[in-house]
């Protein structure tokens, strides 16, 4: 969990601590207010709680990435929450006593898998310091430059890792470039790079609908319903959805939708919903 | 002999809390308890409880309302109170108890709203004990979710849901107790009885502080119900002279003016301004209507 959504759990907590005495403070200027107040208050609450439901009903109803996005933010607490924290605690003790870029790599990743970018980017940069030409190390300093804002950073060092090895981490390395460089809002080369990694990688649903927003962007509509249509097309046969996956695929049909472009088919030859 | 005491010293207060529900069971009525005496020996009620008599808050877990309650009540207290004791300790067991039946007590005064809402039984100190033995879990484990990848967790969490369940189908369980005292339960064990392993940072101690805050407030307004409207009314009957109190009662109600209320009318006016439907249910029946 985010250091904003933890510091405001607990504000909402000492809110809900300091009403009662705040209307108790209210029955000393004046009781029949304070009863008023809270027996209009609860009734509010309860309004507002009758039509947050009926909201959350049409917005499953009507807004395709709503449930596939309730979806990924339950596995990625999940995800946080079962993984093992005394693994990032054995690899600060192992870093005590012996400081090489592998055991810095180790401790970075494992902060930046439980979602402490601000933890993990002392070790990356650490790691990349010791041996300039540990890749890895140099990717997991992109990712987290990435989560901490400093972009162009994060771009200068995925393009350090692809001069050296194209293929890095499985196209992943091409793929976060280019996504990077998408919401630097360098349209052009972001194109360029997801369209590199869609030759050589065959697009996913993730890099297809970045592609489609990059080219939506540019203003090439037709190249843009293409790509939200691969990002949309239906699961083929034996095909199972991550939840990412689904929450891809739920927005790119909401794209689509908005676009008024036909509905996406299966099609198992290549990008799908022709514009 | 020797195997009896050692009993003894390992879980004294869990016996002497089961001995406590057998005996009030028995001074009650164990089939079929009396009201009135069930009221004499500290059953819940908002309205006493808010009067003088803070000791309800505690008092009722020891009480049971008929013989099927007492015999479940006492079947799961006897699966789960050793065990715990064990775990924490007589005294973190103790406090555990007294907060979870205070917590259960509060969940259901702020639930029904009503101050003639009356509640016995331990059973939202036994969903603390349900609620504590999940968090002793995940405590125990390298990980917040590794309870679960065991039977035992997975159990625990389906014996949580259809004890729920079970309490908003059945007509007559205050469900709202369960919730309190589940809740109580699990946020005390995390937090104070069994604390983590790393030092806090200063927003988890800024939570635990939120929370201990949370139910001192929430103590205090079951004791000192400002917001609801028995209070105006207890504040009436302690005083009738204040003008200003019955003013600002009356003010809304033009068709009541300030001199002609009497004490009975002035109490139907608190109801009818602040809980008509309690003023519903409670208004008297017209002769001839059945």
């Amino acid at each position: 969990m985010s250091r904003t959504a933890r510091l405001l759990l607990v504000a909402l907590l000492w809110c809900a601590a300091l009403l009662p005495p705040a209307l108790m403070a209210v029955s000393l200027w004046s009781p029949p207010a304070a009863v008023s107040v809270a027996w209009w208050g609860s009734r509010i609450a309860w309004n507002v709680l009758g039509w947050s439901a009926v909201a959350f009903a049409f917005a499953a109803l009507v807004w395709p990435p709503f449930l596939p996005g309730l979806r990924v933010r339950a596995r990625r607490l999940a995800g946080r929450m079962s993984t093992n924290k005394n693994q990032l605690r054995d690899a600060l003790a192992r870093l005590a006593h012996l400081e090489t870029a592998q055991s810095h790599l180790e401790v970075a990743r494992l902060a930046h898998q439980l979602g402490n970018a601000r933890q993990a980017l002392p070790h990356a940069v650490k790691a990349v310091e010791i041996d300039p030409e540990l890749l890895s190390a140099r990717f997991t300093l992109a990712q987290v430059l990435d989560e901490v804002g400093q972009r162009k950073e994060a771009i200068r060092q995925c393009r350090i890792v692809l001069r050296d090895d194209p293929d890095h981490a499985f196209g992943k390395a091409q793929q976060a470039l280019g996504e990077m460089l998408l919401r630097d809002g360098q349209v052009e080369d972001a194109i360029a790079a997801l369209t590199a990694h869609a030759k050589i990688h065959s697009a996913n649903r993730s890099s297809a609908f970045s592609l489609a927003s990059a080219y939506q962007r540019a203003g090439n509509k037709a190249e843009a319903a293409r790509w939200f249509g691969e990002a949309a097309r239906n699961p083929r046969e034996g095909e199972s959805l991550s939840a990412e996956d689904a929450l891809v695929r739920a927005r790119a049909r909401g794209r689509l939708w908005g676009r008024g472009a036909p509905r996406p088919s299966a099609d198992a030859n290549g990008p799908g919903g022709q514009p | 002999m020797t195997e009896q005491r050692s009993v003894i010293d390992e879980i004294p207060v869990s016996l002497t809390i089961l001995v406590a529900f057998l005996a009030l069971a028995l001074a009650c009525g164990v089939i079929s308890p009396d009201g009135q005496r069930l009221l004499l020996f500290g059953s819940m009620h908002p309205g006493r409880i808010a009067h003088g008599e803070p000791w309800r808050l505690v008092s009722y877990a020891f009480l049971h309302g008929g013989l099927l309650h007492l015999v479940m009540n006492t079947a799961m207290f006897t699966m789960l109170a050793p065990m715990l004791e064990r775990e924490l300790g007589s005294l973190k067991f103790t406090v555990l108890f007294a907060v979870t039946a205070i917590a259960g007590a509060i969940g259901s005064i702020v639930w029904e709203g009503s101050p003639l809402h009356s509640v016995v039984g331990a059973s939202g100190a036994l969903f603390g004990m349900v609620g504590a033995q999940v968090a002793v879990q995940i405590r125990a484990g390298r990980h917040a979710m590794e309870f679960l990848g065991s039977v035992a967790g997975r159990r625990a969490i389906v014996f949580i849901l259809i004890l729920l369940a079970f309490g908003f189908l059945m007509p007559g369980i205050s469900n709202s107790a369960h919730i309190g005292g589940l809740i109580a339960g699990f946020v005390l064990t995390l937090t104070l009885l069994v604390p983590p392993r790393l030092e806090r940072d200063g927003i988890a101690k800024a939570a635990v502080a939120g929370w201990v805050a949370l139910f001192l407030s929430l103590t205090a307004w079951s004791l000192f119900p400002a917001t609801r409207w028995d209070s105006l009314y207890g504040r009436l009957q302690g005083n009738a002279d204040d003008r200003p109190l019955l003013e600002g009662i009356a003010a809304p109600l033009a068709r009541h003016p300030v001199d002609d209320l009497s004490t009975d009318r002035l109490r139907r006016a608190v109801i009818e301004r602040f809980d008509p439907e309690w003023a519903e249910i409670t208004s008297p029946v017209e002769p001839g209507e059945n």
